[in-house]
């Protein structure tokens, strides 16, 4: 078990162990490995996933991401693509706490994911395309609408602040 | 000439019935955006089929993975993206290889690769003016 503090969550080795149908490639998604080619799991727990055993929301929205790989007629996310979207909604989860909602998460048939929010008639949708130069954050606010091309983490806790200020 | 001159064109009036093949562009009742999002499969055209000529069940039978149908108006279609210059329309287009009739296209609508934003625009306005078809 791994130390954090006041609470002890379980290694990588055994998330991969109880995640129902974990994807081949969640190596590169969970940490990086050290010389012996182990998992370097004391130095390099993500946060993600350490995320994931302190929330339930935000595990829920891994558990559906990570399902992307197992669903007839899916085409599963790139590895990288997975990558980046677990690292980039760390920020937003960790500033937003309770006020942050797991998106909807659909693929785009191309390796790409997209995540969309609605509350209302504001939406934010994250497009992050297996080229990862091309993602792109769309909202919109009844008739007015943009796009943010090359978004990051704190682009996408603004904009998704941006949504909860309404609902305050 | 546009590729599509030669293809029928549908009266206003006419209703459209779009088959749902992803189950997570239909979640707790409501249709996603991203069904109405352009894939490269699409080759630029919404697929759909006229309702005049052909019933709901024949059009869920068509695909092997149909998890629920809406309907769109053709009017409503053709007036989508007017004030931001998007000139959507649809037409008959009928498919050799398709079992039955009654094939549709919504054409003109805008490329999520070389312009997303409206792409997305587009995706939300149809889904706004898309009724989930019962039986």
């Amino acid at each position: 078990m791994v130390s954090a503090g006041i609470q002890e969550f379980p290694s990588i080795h055994e998330y991969v162990s109880n995640l129902v149908g974990t994807p081949p490639t969640f190596q590169g998604a969970a940490g990086r490995t050290d010389c012996t080619g182990e998992l370097s799991v004391e130095s390099e727990c993500p946060e993600w996933l350490t995320l994931y055993y302190r929330d339930k929301a935000y595990a829920a929205f891994v558990d559906d991401l990570f399902s992307l790989y197992h669903e007839e007629d899916e085409t599963p996310p790139c590895e990288g693509v997975i990558d980046w979207v677990l690292e980039s909604t760390v920020l937003a989860k960790s500033l937003l706490a309770q006020n942050w909602t797991g998106p909807r998460v659909t693929s785009d048939d191309e390796g790409g994911i997209r995540l969309s929010w609605r509350e209302g008639d504001r939406e934010l949708r994250a497009i992050v395309p297996a080229d990862l130069s091309q993602r792109y954050l769309y909202w919109q606010h009844g008739t007015k609408y943009g796009g943010i091309p090359n978004f990051g983490s704190a682009t996408l806790y603004l904009g998704l602040s941006g949504m909860n200020e309404r609902v305050r | 000439m546009s590729e599509f001159a030669d293809s029928l064109t549908l009266q206003c009036e006419e209703v459209l019935f779009r088959a749902i093949l992803n189950k997570r562009h239909l979640t707790d009742g409501q249709v996603q955006a991203d069904a109405f999002v352009l894939r490269s499969v699409d080759e630029g055209k919404l697929s759909t089929y006229r309702k005049k000529l052909m019933t709901l069940a024949a059009c869920k039978a068509v695909f092997r993975t149909c998890v629920g149908v809406v309907t769109l108006h053709v009017g409503h279609v053709r007036a989508t993206g007017v004030d931001e210059g998007l000139n959507l329309d649809v037409i008959g287009d009928e498919l050799p290889s398709d079992p039955i009739q009654g094939h549709a296209s919504i054409i003109n609508v805008p490329d999520p690769i070389a312009n997303r934003v409206l792409a997305e625009r587009v995706a939300s306005l149809l889904r706004d003016q898309s009724r989930i078809a019962n039986d």
